[in-house]
């Protein structure tokens, strides 16, 4: 029954893109609490923070981007993964990313 | 027979579809409360761990729902996107564990064991005074007698 399972893919994904839209909507009118994000313990500003959220959102864009422009989820080359291709170099990034929110985690507790 | 099932079939969308704008509708009227969904434990202060995990899977989930909806069959998630929310999850787990392993923040109360402070504040209390003694007169001295 194809007809129906596209009905459902439609149905689950018009739930998702709403779902997303309502907490993106509350997030940015401040109604789902985001105080404290970006600073740390002491209330202070930490920039391994400020990096690691600006990480985020741009590896979700190229993610996205390179997805949407290929049609299809960008794909690991088989064998040893090439170091320009999108999905490696998009994993590199925010693992080092979060290698250094994590490193200026420990390093402020020490 | 197939027409049987189809109509089953369609009936399990529907009321899916149905569940599905329920939800929808009850965290709109706040029936469902989402505004502490980034909030980390006890504390007033939103996780960027959390706000991570969310990202990650509206994107991840939404980009493999459009797919599936333009091939008109399931997509298999690739090694990427796995890894992508792998490492952000490995990442609060981690995180989670320096925070602990250093004492600087408290373990996250469980619901069972959480504990609840209460601030009792003070009220005016009907206190019975005893009632005012009369001044008593000072003592004359005794005359002495040889």
């Amino acid at each position: 029954m194809p007809g129906a399972a596209q009905a459902l893919h439609i149905v689950l994904a018009t739930w998702v893109a709403a779902l997303a839209a309502l907490v993106a909507f509350r997030v940015v009118t401040r109604r789902i609490r985001v105080a404290g994000l970006l600073s740390d313990a002491r209330r202070r500003i930490s920039p391994e923070r400020v990096q690691l959220l600006i990480a985020t959102l741009a590896v979700g864009v190229l993610y996205a981007t390179t997805t949407l422009r290929a049609g299809a989820f960008p794909e690991t080359p088989p064998g040893m993964p090439a170091l320009d291709s999108a999905p490696t170099l998009l994993v590199a990034a925010l693992g080092g990313s979060q290698g250094l929110y994590l490193l200026g985690k420990l390093f402020r507790r020490s | 027979m197939e027409a049987t099932s189809h109509v089953v079939v369609w009936g399990i969308i529907v009321l899916f579809g149905a569940l599905s704008a329920l939800v929808l509708w009850k965290i709109h009227r706040n029936e469902i409360r989402i505004d502490s969904i980034l909030v980390e434990g006890e504390s007033a202060k939103a996780s960027l761990s959390r706000f991570q995990f969310m990202f990650f899977t509206f994107l991840v989930g939404g980009l493999w729902l459009f797919l599936c909806v333009k091939r008109g069959e399931f997509v298999a998630l690739p090694d990427s996107a796995l890894i992508l929310m792998g490492i952000s999850s490995g990442t609060y787990v981690l995180s989670k564990g320096i925070a602990h392993g250093s004492g600087a923040a408290p373990p996250e109360a469980s619901p069972a064991t959480a504990t609840r402070t209460v601030i009792i504040e003070p009220r005016a209390m009907p206190v019975d005074f005893p009632p005012p003694r009369p001044p008593t007169a000072p003592a004359t001295p005794q005359p002495v007698r040889d």
